[in-house]
């Protein structure tokens, strides 16, 4: 379990103070997997080196696993830091030494026996799925091998919580999906908390449970991911369900914006309503994903002239979805 | 015997204080250059240690030990030419090893010009590990020993490898400079025999040894820097 209390980081440059990060809080339970998305400059980076104590917080608390690392004197900040795997973007390997070697490193800085640290190594690199490179060294795997490796050496002292800092921003499509998978597998396997730091929507729609929206070092929204994709004028949901920006809309009537989830989202919902209100009703875009074993669907419809669009967005609202006006919209931008 | 007469090898400089001097020369090289070793490394990580870092806070004490370290002893002996150094040093050697004069006492102003140097090295190849790399050390629970001992030297180490080849090459130079005010080795030999007795053969022939020294040096330099570089 991870708990942030208003944390705040403030860098100081010569005479110009930038606050990194303002205020955050957030929660992770044991057993899931919880999203940071932003851009970058958001904050994220400064967020992961104050979770891991590597920049000290201006103030709030860390608390990780009933631990507070902000108010940990240096050997009890060790031993908390050894119930936390923090995977990095670049993986972070040590080029000297062999797979293996690498994975051993928490273990032998703990001084484990020897027995038990052979033991541990094998049983994470099958996990992971690199027991034939045991013996390679870093250089001679590829950006998905080493990152595989950067989680079986997080893993190696059994941590309580696990930090991803843009664990696949440097892989191609495919290995992203191969890591994204066995980040779950994780997490159903061990009852980790697990936080997820990224700018890649991708990776929220597949694999968090939940999910926080970081910009300017605040969080702006927060929540179950099935809830910040059900508000129609979130950010999260606008991202998340995004309905790429169209040009030559004039003219085609009066713009309505329609999200659903759930059983709802599978039904006619446009072909009922356009029967409802005795007008023809177009579907310019739309966006049907499946998220958290729900599925969304956010369609952007055209009222003809002579329909009211009032009446549309009652009969929509009547058959479960949330349904606006396009124009009343505030953030029809993609955050990322 | 092979017939002599007429070539170099006939010259009795050659034939008698040749492989003295080489002798005399790997010994200046050797006990200085171990010297070097066993006191500028620790003096380069202390610099890397206590140096500006790019990120949070340096600590008052790391500021003093840094500014003492690094501008006061570091760039005070190496702004002072070798030549001037050595001869500025004789009195000091005296009192240390109780003669001015052999590869001995010549080993003293070449360690303390070789030091600064070389922890100047060790201090810059320390610098080009990845931050990343220490960082990830850290967060695992590292204490400093750990990580500077299982982290920041083994990966460094191919490149202070380079740095060692660097300044037993650059010895060997000094060497030669040495020998002229009693370290003896090739410089000397070159000096008076080459120059003041104006035999060119002497002269020719200790240059010859000296560039084939310095490749030896530079190749298995080379040679044990691939070996464990596993980047």
């Amino acid at each position: 379990m991870i708990t942030v209390t208003d944390l705040t980081k403030v860098y100081t440059r010569g005479t110009q103070t930038v606050r990194a990060l303002d205020g955050v809080s957030l929660t992770v339970p044991s057993g899931s997997i919880h999203g940071i998305i932003g851009h970058s400059g958001a904050g994220k980076s400064t967020l992961v080196r104050c979770l891991t104590m590597l920049d000290t917080p201006t103030s709030g608390t860390v608390t990780i696993n009933g631990v507070d690392l902000t108010a940990a004197r240096a050997d009890a900040l060790r031993s908390a830091r050894r119930r936390i795997g923090l995977v990095f973007q670049q993986a972070n390997l040590f080029d000297s030494r062999t797979i293996e070697s690498n994975v051993a490193y928490p273990l032998e800085i703990v001084r484990a026996d020897a027995t038990h640290r052979r033991q541990k190594v094998a049983e994470l690199l099958r996990l992971v799925g690199l027991s034939d490179a045991a013996t390679a060294y870093p250089a001679q795997l590829s950006g998905g091998m080493r990152q595989r490796v950067g989680i079986a050496r997080a893993l190696a002292t059994d941590p309580d919580v696990l930090l991803f800092d843009e664990p696949t921003s440097a892989l191609d499509p495919r290995t992203t999906d191969e890591i994204l998978d066995l980040i779950v597998k994780l997490r159903s396997e061990t009852e980790l908390a697990v936080l997820v730091i990224t700018h890649e929507m991708h990776v929220v729609k597949r694999i968090c449970d939940s999910v926080s929206l970081l910009e300017g070092g605040r969080i702006l929204e927060s929540g179950p991911l099935t809830d910040v994709v059900s508000r129609l004028d979130g950010r999260l949901s606008q991202a998340l369900l995004g309905i790429p920006p169209q040009a030559d809309l004039q003219g085609k009537g009066t713009l309505v914006d329609v999200l659903s989830s759930g059983p709802a989202a599978l039904q006619p919902v446009v072909a009922h309503v356009s029967s409802a209100v005795g007008g023809e009703i177009a579907i310019l875009a739309g966006s049907i994903e499946h998220l958290a074993g729900t599925t969304f669907s956010h369609l952007r419809l055209a009222v003809p002239e002579g329909v009211d669009p009032q009446k549309v967005l009652a009969e929509l609202r009547a058959l479960g979805a949330d349904a606006q006006l396009t124009s009343t919209l505030t953030h029809l931008e993609q955050v990322a | 015997m092979i017939p002599l007469e007429g070539t170099w090898l006939n010259n009795p400089a050659i034939q008698k204080a040749l492989w003295p001097a080489v002798v005399e020369t790997l010994q200046m090289v050797g006990i200085s250059g171990l010297a070097t070793l066993v006191l500028g490394l620790p003096l380069g990580i202390l610099l890397f240690l206590t140096r500006r870092g790019s990120k949070g806070p340096h600590p008052v004490p790391n500021r003093v030990t840094y500014f003492v370290f690094s501008s006061v002893i570091v760039n005070i002996i190496r702004s002072i030419p070798y030549a001037v150094l050595m001869v500025a040093l004789m009195k000091v050697t005296e009192r240390v090893v109780g003669t001015s004069i052999g590869p001995v006492a010549a080993s003293v102003s070449l360690s303390i010009a070789a030091i600064p140097f070389f922890a100047r090295l060790v201090e810059s190849s320390l610098r080009d590990v990845h931050v990343g790399k220490l960082d990830a050390a850290i967060a695992m629970g590292s204490t400093k020993p750990q990580w500077v001992t299982k982290v920041l030297l083994p990966e460094a180490l191919p490149s202070l490898v380079a740095c060692v080849t660097t300044t037993i090459v650059t010895l060997v130079g000094y060497s030669a400079m040495a020998g002229l005010i009693g370290g003896g080795g090739l410089g000397r030999l070159a000096y008076n025999y080459g120059h003041q007795r104006n035999q060119p053969d002497v002269m020719i022939l200790t240059v010859i040894v000296l560039i084939v020294l310095v490749q030896a040096i530079q190749w298995i330099g080379d040679r044990i820097a691939k070996a464990i570089d596993h980047r």
